[in-house]
Parts: structure tokens; sequence; C-alpha cells
């Protein structure tokens, strides 16, 4: 960390930083020593995809770790879920404004090619209503439904159990995306029928960059959307049916996936403790309501994100100032989510502070004094 | 002016913000900008100036070696290579 101490470090829901030191030297560890795959993974040897596996099972609530497929990011693990998924033209996908481009992208080609995409509305928290949800299942029959779990904008967390459950009343498959969420807030996939999960590591699994995947549920048949080596079954043209190397194309990254254990190994061994972190996030949005801003405050479950505007001062030289003069990491803009902008009522886009667990008081007042100098400058 | 120039990563609709690596700070580059409107904030832990040429805006911190432009034109292109020769000319 030598350097960077000086940093206040609140772009926790694009990168987590700082990791566990454990990471770091599991990487290093990692890449010094034989490669997993020397000796073609015999019954003694240390497979740190399975082993990763089985840490995320227990984490999302699901019972069998081979149906999570690892690969590089939530992107991968979206692409898989999405493309993969058995889908003709005519059918119907349900999703929402508030998903992030790592969604909606993938999504607008599939319309491209004759999928109806249908795009709900969310509240001014960006949340989907569960009401809405339910009509929308009935209005348009959708095969698949595609939900981010809590808004990488906002925050706000959606009612899962409710929104995957009225899905399957309807009919539909639901795939959520829990990038935001797993590492800080309780996933059950299995108990709220979710019949895909997309996870990153880089984020609240503080984890590092190049880890993420897909859970599929056992039965749900994805057509690969990559192919290539498996190591196995080499004779044959097709991917091996058995999952995770249904969709596991290619070498994995398996010194980032040394650090995503020892991330998931530290974490489950240190709780996050969510009160403290719940007032650290509440004490902060009070103060930029005190200091004049407008601040998207969910009420309910949230992450610990905030997203705000200083009335009459430009987002982007607001955050270039808490950067630049202030050494306060954030994030300003769209923040590759564009359609939840306009409904969240902040159509140009949001300064967002996003916080981690190890995000001290101290640091929420420095951005604070930070905030209430820009706001006192004249700008 | 010698200069290295990079696009920042910005998630504005329609961003073209290009950062400016100089030879000089904020502060002495000011100094070359006879003519044009400029404005020091001193509010801030370390101070910021701005600086104006008709809709073409200069941005940065006083101390530091790096300025921020966000190419605004319709024809923006033209208006960074024209900027960046005008820069080169300094």
């Amino acid at each position: 960390m030598s350097g960077y101490e000086k940093m206040i470090y609140m772009n926790n829901a694009a990168t987590s930083w700082p990791k566990p030191p454990e990471v770091a030297k599991a990487m290093a560890d990692a890449v010094t020593a034989l490669p997993g795959a020397a000796n073609r993974g015999g019954i003694q040897d240390f497979d740190v995809f399975d082993e990763v596996r089985k840490e995320l099972a227990w984490l999302m609530g699901v019972s069998c770790p081979s149906q999570i497929a690892l690969g590089c990011n939530s992107t991968w693990g979206l692409n898989q879920a999405i493309f993969g998924y058995p889908l003709k033209p005519g059918d119907t996908v349900l999703t929402t404004r508030a998903e992030h481009n790592a969604v909606l992208r993938p999504l607008y080609r599939l319309e491209q090619e004759g999928i109806r995409v249908i795009r709900l509305h969310v509240d001014d928290c960006g949340r989907v209503c569960p009401g809405d949800w339910k009509a929308a299942l009935a209005e348009y029959r959708p095969k698949l439904c595609v939900l981010i779990h809590a808004s990488n904008v906002t925050g706000a967390v959606n009612d899962v159990p409710t929104l995957a459950g009225a899905a399957k009343d309807a009919g539909a498959d639901f795939l959520l995306d829990v990038s935001q969420t797993l590492g800080i807030l309780p996933v059950k996939a299995e108990a709220w029928g979710v019949d895909m999960a997309v996870f990153t590591g880089h984020k609240y699994l503080l984890g590092p960059q190049g880890t993420g995947g897909v859970y599929v549920r056992p039965g749900l048949d994805l057509k690969p959307h990559m192919t290539g080596g498996t190591g196995v079954l080499s004779d044959r043209m097709e991917m091996p049916e058995e999952m995770p190397l249904h969709l596991e194309a290619g070498t994995g990254n398996e010194p980032s996936y040394h650090g995503l254990l020892a991330a998931l190994r530290w974490s489950r061994a240190h709780p996050v403790d969510q009160e403290a972190l719940g007032t650290t996030v509440k004490e902060l949005a009070e103060g930029l309501k005190k200091l004049g801003c407008r601040v998207i405050e969910p009420s309910g479950a949230s992450t610990p994100v905030l997203s705000f505007l200083i009335p009459g001062v430009s987002s982007a030289d607001a955050a270039d100032i808490l950067t630049g003069s202030y050494d306060i990491i954030c994030r300003v803009g769209l923040h590759c989510a564009p359609d939840i902008m306009e409904d969240i009522g902040m159509p140009g886009g949001t300064i967002r502070l996003s916080l981690s667990r190890f995000t001290t008081r101290e640091e929420t007042e420095e951005v604070l004094k930070a905030v209430q100098d820009i706001v006192e400058s004249g700008l | 002016m010698k200069f290295a120039w990079k696009k920042v990563e910005n998630c504005f609709a329609g961003a073209r913000t290009y950062e400016y690596e100089l030879p000089v700070t904020g502060q002495e580059f000011c100094g070359y900008l006879e003519g044009w409107d400029i404005k020091e904030n001193h509010r801030f832990r370390r101070p910021v100036f701005s600086a104006k040429n008709g809709k073409l805006e200069i941005k940065g911190i006083l101390a530091a070696r790096v300025v921020k432009i966000n190419y605004t034109a319709e024809n923006w292109e033209e208006e960074k290579k024209e900027t960046e020769a005008w820069l080169e000319e300094l």
C-alpha cells in the first residue's frame, strides 16, 4: 500500500481497494510456483478453481459448486448467460433501466437479432417496483428476466426473492447480476429461485481484477459463448457437456484466482460489520445533504454507494477537485448505466462515492470538508 | 512546448476529455495565456485554475503539470489538432 496511504478511496463499486494483504501474497506465490495445470490436475493436486467454486457456492447459497463457471469478470459471465441462453427471434427478455452496460449492450445486440427487450422503469432511487415487475411479466410473458441485485449508481437493493418468485410464477428464467452485492450483502441464489447469477471478484469480494463468472442452475443448458481447449475430451469438436468445463474454454487466470481464494477466505473469517458500515454511509449522506447537495438515498436495503450532485457545480469539475486537490478517489458520470439517470432525475450523471468495510469516519469527514470547500468556493 | 497527451476515462455522454502533461506547472502555463480569461481558485487544498478562450477551456491544478481539456466543438477533432499545434508553438 506504500505511497497510497494519503488517498481516500471511495470507488469500491468499481474496484475495491485496499485488498487484504493475503491477496497479494497468494498471487505472488502462485506466479512463482509451478502452474497448477502442469500435471493435468491429479487427485493430490491443489485445484485453486475448485476451491474458489466451493467458497463461492457457500457465499451464493448454491449447493453444487461445479455449476459455477469461472472466467474473467461479470461481463464474461453476462455474455455467457445472455448469449448462451436459448432465445429465438420473437422471444422476450424483461430487464430494467437500472442495468449496467454489461447487460444493456448484450441485450441490445439480441434486440438487433429479433429478440424483444423490455426495459422497465425504476423508481427515483433506482429500485424496481414489484408491482410494475409483475404487471410487465403478465403483459409481455418474457422467457428470460435479467436484473441487477443492487444498482451500481444508487446502491438500492432490489427485492430479489419477490421479483425472482414472480418470474418463476410467470414461467420465466431469472438471471441476477450480483456484481455489486456478493461479498457485502447476503445472496441466496437457490432459495430465491435464481436460475443464473453473475459475479465479479474485484469488487466487494475483495479479489483482484480478472476474476468473475456465472452460476447456472442444474438442468439449464447454456450454449457456450466461447469455445476452445479444456484439457479433457480433446478428441471432440464440441465443448464438454458437463459443467463447469462446458463454459470454461482456455487457460484460467490462476494467479488471480489464488488471490480471489485468499480474499474469500479472509472475508469469511472477517465478516462485514453491516451496522457500522450502514451508519458511516448514513452519516455521509446526512452531511452531504446539510451542505445542500442533492443525494440519492434509497430507503431500505442498500450497498455502501452514494450518488449526489452539488447544485450549481459541474459534476466533472467537482470530481476533478475532489481527486486533484484532495486525493479523494470517486467516480463521476453515467457509471456505465446510462438509462437509470433519467429515472433517478439526474440525466447528466452523478458523483458517486462508494465506500467499503475499510472506510473510516475520518475519511468521510475529510470528504465532507472537501465538498464544503467546493460548495463555498463560488465555482 | 513539448507535451504528452492521453484520453481520460470519462463516463459522461459524448465526453472528449484529454489530459496533457506539460513541462511547466499550471501556474507557469497560465503565464503563456495572454488574453485568456484566467480564473484561479485558492479555496482548495491544492488551488486550481481555469483558462478560457472562446469555447476552449483548459483546467488544472496550479502546482501540477497536468492540464485537462474537454473538446466541445462540433468539429472537435479539428479543435484538438489546432490546440495541440498551438501548444507545440508555445
